[in-house]
């Protein structure tokens, strides 16, 4: 239990020259199917043990009880060209090989600065004063832990769970009731999400959609 | 396509941030000063003792305005030891450190050939590198806060911290209280009781030169005000808002009347009012320059609250944005 490793999932499709290629784990939230059930985020506190004022994943409705209505789960979205890794004066922000965004909670001098840079709003800190007692930044960790030993009490304390390493997926996306959060490699994603959208004849309404899959195909 | 504007981000929740930007603004306006005095003196007795009270009010600025930002951090020991270890020099956090200590180490040095009387021509040296260092010092609280993006593609995710207007408007603006933070010391040493009397005596004759320069930058403050609220009422949807937010919104208090009020208009009335007194009167009446340069810092602190607190937009943008209308703001 003292030396496990951790395990970073492998890409299997796209051919044998990528088989060894990691795997670049990501979030996909698919809005017309998220109800709002806040299961992701009760899910998340309690799996991690999520600092008080703290909400790693959230759900935000836009036009709320409005026509077009639309829920969306907002966890860290771990951003390939993440702006709260380029803006870190300290760079406690790193990402991992298979793409996971992650903190140095040690690092971390509590500036605020990823915060801004973040469009999601993913890096919270726990307090707010004016002298040093604002804390460390925490943020969703994707359930893979952070820059510690796997499962040690250290790891725990800091980050949370370390499912990624047990070869799980993140908590939010496990318990998601309609599965509307789904997470893992990216093409997989990929795949899930075309298959979705060839079903249902029509895309998401993001601009651009009808230029990128006109209908028919 | 806009981005979702989500949390309340959290400079604005103490008075750590704004306070700094201010301090740190006006402490770069007041080593310009000092310096353009020095230079620009002419060997006229005034101007250099303005030059030295503006250079020795610069320090406790800056060194309280560090005091704040560093004591901001949840780890300020390391905020003093930033060198060892603030090493992502693309981030505008890290090089805003070497600007402070750049900053503070240029205006020791400029004050130590002043209070020593050193040579002449080191302290005319010092006071033209002063002068690109103390510009940069209130640039860069700026190009700090438009710093918060990386992406290529220039996306700013602080809709209101925008590149162009900015560090620009900064920069105006702490010249515009440098000017008026030099203009109040001079009046106030100049009336000091020493036990021989004022060893400043005769700096407060250049407040009135100060007033009409102060006057000038007010000036280019409010046309560059007004460039920033046009560029943002025409721009993205996320400047659209900022600019609700800050004309109609919730800010709409503190903006208009707290800083274009306070800060630009009431100044420049009595700036009007001083010198129309003086031709008059032909005396002049100090009281109205006391008040004109109170203004003008009290603008200044309310310009750096409202753009920080700006910068929490707190309801979400639409997504995608072209399917809906802009939402009435309420704040």
């Amino acid at each position: 239990m003292a030396q496990m490793q951790v395990t970073i999932p492998f890409r299997e499709a796209g051919g044998p020259q990528t088989k060894h290629a990691p795997a670049r784990m990501k979030f996909y939230v698919d809005v017309k199917r998220c109800i709002e059930c806040g299961g992701c985020e009760v899910a998340c506190k309690n799996e991690n043990n999520v600092p008080e004022g703290i909400t790693r994943i959230r759900v935000v409705t836009i036009n709320e009880g409005g026509p077009g209505e639309t829920n969306v789960a907002v966890p860290c979205m771990q951003c390939s060209k993440a702006p709260c890794v380029a803006v870190c004066p300290v760079d406690a922000l790193f990402h991992r090989p298979d793409g996971i965004v992650q903190v140095n909670k040690e690092t971390c001098i509590g500036c605020g600065y990823c915060l801004y840079a973040c469009p999601f709003g993913a890096p919270q800190f726990p307090t707010s004063s004016p002298f040093g007692a604002r804390g460390v930044m925490d943020k969703c960790t994707y359930c893979a832990g952070g820059p510690e030993e796997a499962f040690s009490d250290r790891e725990r304390r800091l980050y949370g769970a370390n499912r990624i390493a047990e070869g799980k997926l993140p908590m939010c996306a496990s318990v998601c009731s309609t599965k509307a959060l789904i997470a893992g490699d990216a093409e997989e994603v990929a795949n899930v999400v075309r298959q979705r959208m060839a079903a249902r004849g029509s895309g998401g309404g993001a601009w651009g959609w009808p230029t990128a899959y006109p209908a028919g195909r | 396509m806009e981005p979702i504007v989500l949390m309340q981000h959290k400079w604005g929740l103490t008075y750590n941030i704004p306070w700094y930007l201010f301090l740190g603004g006006l402490a770069g306006g007041t080593l310009l000063v000092a310096a353009l005095a020095d230079l620009l003196s002419r060997r006229q007795e005034r101007y250099e003792l303005l030059s030295r009270v503006s250079t020795y009010i610069t320090i406790p600025i800056i060194l309280i305005g560090g005091l704040l930002l560093t004591f901001h951090l949840a780890r300020p020991e390391r905020g003093f030891l930033f060198p060892f270890y603030m090493r992502n020099y693309r981030s505008w956090l890290t090089l805003g450190g070497f600007v402070v200590g750049v900053f503070v180490a240029v205006t020791f040095a400029y004050a130590v050939t002043w209070y020593f009387q050193l040579s002449r021509r080191l302290r005319k040296a010092l006071a033209v590198m002063s002068i690109p260092v103390g510009a940069l010092m209130s640039l860069y609280t700026g190009l700090l806060l438009a710093g918060a993006w990386t992406i290529p593609g220039e996306f700013w995710f602080v809709p209101l911290w925008s590149k162009e207007y900015i560090p620009v408007l900064f920069l105006l603006s702490g010249i515009s209280t440098g000017l008026a933070a030099c203009g109040l010391t001079a009046l106030i040493v100049d009336r000091m009781r020493w036990p021989r009397g004022s060893r400043f005596k005769g700096v407060g004759e250049t407040a009135v030169t100060l007033s009409l320069v102060d006057v000038a930058a007010i000036l280019l403050e409010a046309g560059w005000i007004y460039l920033l609220l046009s560029a943002f009422a025409a721009g993205t949807l996320g400047q659209k808002l900022a600019y609700q937010l800050l004309t109609s919104g919730a800010l709409w208090l503190w903006f208009w009347w707290g800083f274009v009020a306070v800060g630009l208009a009431l100044p420049i009335l009595a700036s009007v009012a001083e010198m129309v007194y003086e031709k008059t009167l032909h005396r002049r009446v100090e009281w109205l320059l006391y008040a004109k340069f109170t203004l003008v810092l009290i603008g200044g602190l309310v310009l750096r609250y409202v753009i920080v607190w700006g910068g929490d937009l707190p309801k979400p943008l639409v997504f995608p944005p072209s399917s809906w209308p802009i939402p009435p703001f309420s704040g």
